[in-house]
């Protein structure tokens, strides 16, 4: 595994956690690329046949799918593996961050001056983030364990690049190159002034938003303080400035009209039915007119057949991404207009990942994320 | 000082079971557990051969300070991934059989025999 490239927050790993890591991501990279696509010729010459066996036709959902396939035992070892090697990313970044712990709280007290943090100890953290720890990660986004916690972030940073098989790139912000390419090529005169992360974690995407427009004011919002006292420490160490604050994305504390981009990257999938419409909402107020909204996330089941619909949903059930099965369904287009956005100015668009230069491909091409974009 | 911090390896929300008998999914979390530290069990005797070979002697230290260079940790990859194919022989054989099967002859045949009824 290529490292992820070093910063001074990034927790160090002794020999035998690096040594760890690796293997954590080389099995992942395995059952990705050499145990997932047997579950096609299972489906295609076991599950099927069955199915019409019994049933007299195909399944026409993916959730009949869901219902055979969970059964077959192939699917269910590869199942096994898959959520053993999630358990295992945290197990495996877990020992470096407490080790070191304190010192990264000590250099996070004393960040650089270019951008800001401002934390709302107040702040409620929303029911759909207490129920479950979001894909898997101990204590989840938001829990303080200590004074200035930065754990939540720190793991963050080494996890989420394992869990991309290296797909974050050595920056690990793949997300925010891809969301800046998608902008740049859909308006290349546009000179945003300020910008707005929503749901931004540790920064990775505005942080490089920040790096290419060091003009503009770039603001990152989340609910999580201790993944934001790591962000701001890391967008400081990498000489970004960045404005953090602890707010909920349904309803902030910024003036109307104020930004020309409110953006997320992946946050919609993680909030839930009403937050999502509540999170489009304020995008539309806080847009100047003109202003465009962009909100990534991971893709709608329309037009997925229903084998396909149903492997894509494998996060949902083992990985504690569960409002992420209501999202697959939901209308992106409506939700804008709801919010205020006119007809003609709600254009949902994709962007497609790409292999990093550094990163070893492990399927024949990437991944199409939608964009919802409109604007005002 | 880091004795009071302990970031518990456990998740909320419910695990899922994935095989009828709950003993079988934790066999497979202790053997995937073992299979990882004999991975890094081997790097680190690579590191020490590695130490040996170009210094005829070594430390704790020398080890802790030792960090693969990219030929190396290619090196390491690669045995890596053989090491995880050999983990994983009877899935592959299983995708195998199940690949030269794929022919789809047996949901042909049954597609041909719902048309005709
Ligand atoms: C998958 S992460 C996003 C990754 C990040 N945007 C990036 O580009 O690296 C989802 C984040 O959304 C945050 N979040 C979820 N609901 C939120 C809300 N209502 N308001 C603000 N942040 C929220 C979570 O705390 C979490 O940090």
């Amino acid at each position: 595994m290529i490292p992820l490239s070093d910063h001074s927050m990034l927790a160090k790993r002794v020999h035998d956690e690096e040594s760890r890591q690796s293997f954590v991501n080389d099995f992942r990279v395995h059952l990705a690329s050499q145990v997932f696509p047997g579950n096609f010729p299972t489906y295609y010459n076991r599950v099927l046949p069955q199915f019409i066996k019994d049933k007299g036709r195909e399944p026409e959902t993916r959730h009949e799918v869901r219902r055979v396939m969970t059964h077959d035992p192939y699917y269910s070892f590869w199942s096994a593996m898959q959520r053993n090697s999630q358990e295992m990313i945290w197990d495996s970044v877990i020992d470096s961050v407490e080790r070191q712990l304190p010192e990264l709280i000590e250099k996070s007290r004393k960040p650089g001056n270019k951008g800001s943090l401002t934390l709302d100890p107040d702040l409620e953290t929303p029911k759909y983030h207490v129920a479950a720890d979001i894909h898997l990660q101990p204590g989840a986004y938001h829990s303080d364990q200590i004074d200035d916690d930065v754990a939540a972030g720190a793991m963050y940073d080494w996890g989420t690049y394992i869990y991309s098989m290296g797909g974050l790139g050595t920056g690990n912000n793949a997300l925010g190159q891809i969301t800046y390419g998608f902008f740049k090529n859909e308006f290349p005169d546009a000179k945003p002034k300020r910008i707005l992360d929503m749901g931004c974690t540790i920064g990775g995407s505005i942080t490089y938003w920040a790096q290419q427009m060091p003009d503009a004011e770039c603001h990152g919002l989340d609910v999580g303080a201790p993944v934001l006292r790591y962000g701001h420490a890391r967008a400081e160490a990498l000489g970004a400035a960045v404005h953090f604050s602890q707010q909920n994305a349904e309803h902030t504390n910024f003036e109307d009209e104020s930004f020309d981009i409110v953006m997320s990257h992946i946050l919609l999938h993680e909030t839930s039915r009403t937050a999502i419409q509540n999170v489009f909402n304020e995008s539309y107020r806080l847009l100047k007119p003109g202003g465009v909204m962009m909100h990534m996330d991971l893709p709608q089941a329309h037009g997925q057949p229903p084998l396909e619909g149903f492997l894509f949903e494998w996060e949902i059930y083992n990985n504690n991404e569960h409002f992420f099965a209501q999202l697959r369904d939901m209308d992106m287009p409506e939700l804008c207009r709801k919010a205020g956005f006119k007809d003609e100015n709600i254009l949902p668009k994709s962007a497609g990942s790409f292999w990093m230069e550094d990163q070893t491909p492990y399927a024949d091409d990437g991944f199409e994320f939608p964009i919802t974009m409109a604007i005002k | 000082m880091s004795d009071d911090i302990k970031i518990t390896p456990v998740n909320r929300g419910k695990r899922p079971a994935f095989f009828d008998d709950p003993a079988i999914d934790q066999l497979m979390a202790i053997v995937m557990a073992m299979s990882a530290e004999m991975s890094v069990l081997y790097d680190r005797v690579d590191t020490i051969e590695r130490l040996l070979d170009k210094k005829g002697t070594l430390s704790r230290d020398d080890i802790e300070a030792f960090r693969p260079d990219q030929g190396v940790e290619d090196e390491r990859n690669d045995r890596r991934n053989d090491y995880i194919s050999r983990l994983f022989r009877i899935i592959r054989e299983e995708r195998e059989t199940l690949v030269a099967h794929d022919k789809m002859d047996e949901y042909n045949a049954l597609m041909d025999e719902l048309a005709k009824s």
